[in-house]
């Protein structure tokens, strides 16, 4: 799975840190996207879509889905 | 057996209560009624990313079809819940049908304000509040060269800023004295009437429509309070929104524009609740009962509601609202609700496009709206959290980091 994040859309809501809390966090200082892990394992990536579907910037993108994921 | 959970309203609170129960562990039935025909979708991006278009129709959808089937909720779309029968608990639906509840909420959102004595269907008149909004608008958009906006919050500048850096002729005409005179300061309305005139768009304050007429070319003459007259090939209207309250008003829940809901988001009626942008309460941010229309205040009752049948303990709301708006090159960020009365200090530069406002009432932040400065509003979400009263001296020292005063 391939995906990218805009600090310049992100707006520090923290959705993404809530639901895929081992793929994003939050910057302590402004509170923008951090990504921990730009791979993430198959077990991640239904967490990593719901990041991207419940961020109210829509600061999440997914680029390309992955055959790995069921 | 158990009749479970209702919730009236598919929209971002709504659905996010739905969800939110199974995923606190809550076993029973949950019926999620939405009286439009796409499962739950985000409506922020339909005045922003989405009218630009470089985000998709799938990309503003929250939930699937699928996803309710997977936690077990039934989702009724295109569905129009019409009446409550409180003693019987039973949501009446249109088409003569009915469905019980345990415990009821109303998440029924708001509508746009229309202009009153105008007819928006005569003159094609464009608001921007549903999806089949928004794609019109859109629509409308990549023909017209000549846009005028009536009202100048979040939505009619987001959109004027797109119109504008799309090459379109934008005239905005605002009633009150200044832009987004709600929920900003003076000294932030004031950057943005600068940024949206330097985009090119000519806004027109303390005016209002005074007529709309057609033109023997089929297009649209805006005559306004102030004499003048504004030629347009689209209209967008853009002047607030009025709560979604008459269910609860016929069924005699206390309403007084917007349903009222006490610190446990339960209206009068105990077995029923209500939240999002159709819920009135007094905040402990703000000086009065009030609506609060955000993407904060959606999420922060409806995760609130969805934890209190499983841990059984009533918990009271208390979040400190944010919102959030995107214009060309100015993304504005707002921690509390921005007095009407209050000290304003500013901490950076106006001139270099990035800055925030601190008003202080009494000594205490109450609010800091923060342009393109990030880092000042996530200290501020804390500062006023914490309830820290910061010197006019120390917002304003740019070798102090506020951080530290936490």
């Amino acid at each position: 799975m391939k995906f990218k994040v805009s600090h310049e859309k992100c707006i520090g809501a923290g959705a993404c840190a809530e639901v895929a809390g081992r793929v994003f966090s939050q910057n302590d200082d402004d509170g923008l996207i951090i990504v921990l892990d730009e791979d993430p394992p198959p077990s991640e990536y239904e967490n990593v879509r719901q990041a991207a579907r419940l961020c109210p910037a829509l600061a999440i993108k997914i680029l390309e889905e992955d055959s790995k994921s069921e | 057996m158990t009749n479970g959970i209702v919730i009236i309203g598919a929209g971002s609170s709504g659905s996010q209560v739905a969800v939110g129960l199974r995923r606190h562990g809550y076993a029973g039935p949950i019926t999620l009624i939405g009286d439009e025909p796409e499962p739950p979708y985000q409506r922020p991006p339909l005045s922003k990313s989405y009218l630009n278009g470089t985000v998709t129709r799938e990309e503003v959808t929250l939930w699937s079809e699928g996803d309710f089937a997977v936690h077990i909720i039934t989702l009724l779309t295109s569905f129009r819940a019409t009446n409550i029968d409180r003693v019987g608990k039973r949501v009446l639906l249109q088409g003569a049908k009915s469905i019980g509840y345990d415990k009821l909420v109303l998440a029924t959102g708001g509508r746009n304000r229309k202009l009153s004595s105008l007819e928006h269907a005569a003159f094609g008149l464009h608001d921007i509040r549903t999806l089949a909004d928004a794609d019109r608008f859109r629509n409308a958009l990549s023909s017209a060269r000549d846009l005028v906006i009536v009202g100048g919050g979040f939505i009619g500048l987001e959109a004027a800023s797109i119109a504008a850096e799309r090459g379109l002729s934008v005239t905005l005409i605002e009633a009150s004295p200044r832009l987004m005179c709600r929920t900003a300061s003076q000294a932030v309305s004031d950057y943005f009437l600068k940024l949206h005139t330097s985009l090119g768009t000519r806004i027109w304050p303390n005016t209002a429509v005074e007529e709309i007429s057609t033109t023997p070319d089929g297009r649209r003459k805006v005559l306004t309070t102030d004499g003048g007259t504004h030629s347009a090939d689209a209209i967008l209207v853009s002047i607030g929104t009025a709560a979604n309250d008459e269910i609860a008003q016929s069924a005699q829940i206390a309403t007084d524009q917007g349903v009222l809901i006490d610190e446990t988001l339960a209206t009068s009626d105990q077995n029923i609740y209500a939240i999002g942008d159709c819920a009135k309460f007094h905040s402990p941010y703000c000086s009065a009962p009030m609506r609060i229309e955000s993407v904060q205040n959606s999420n922060d009752q409806a995760n609130q509601l969805a934890s209190a049948p499983t841990t059984g303990v009533p918990a009271r709301y208390k979040a400190l609202p944010w919102f959030w708006t995107d214009q060309g090159r100015a993304k504005l960020q707002i921690a509390g609700i921005v007095p009407r009365e209050a000290q304003q200090v500013i901490r950076g530069d106006v001139t270099t496009g990035a800055f925030s406002v601190y008003s202080i009432v009494d000594g205490r932040l109450a609010a800091v709206e923060s342009i393109n400065s990030p880092a000042d509003h996530i200290t501020a979400r804390r500062l006023i959290t914490k309830g820290v009263k910061p010197t006019a001296a120390q917002i304003q020292d740019p070798e102090l980091n506020l951080k530290t005063l936490l």
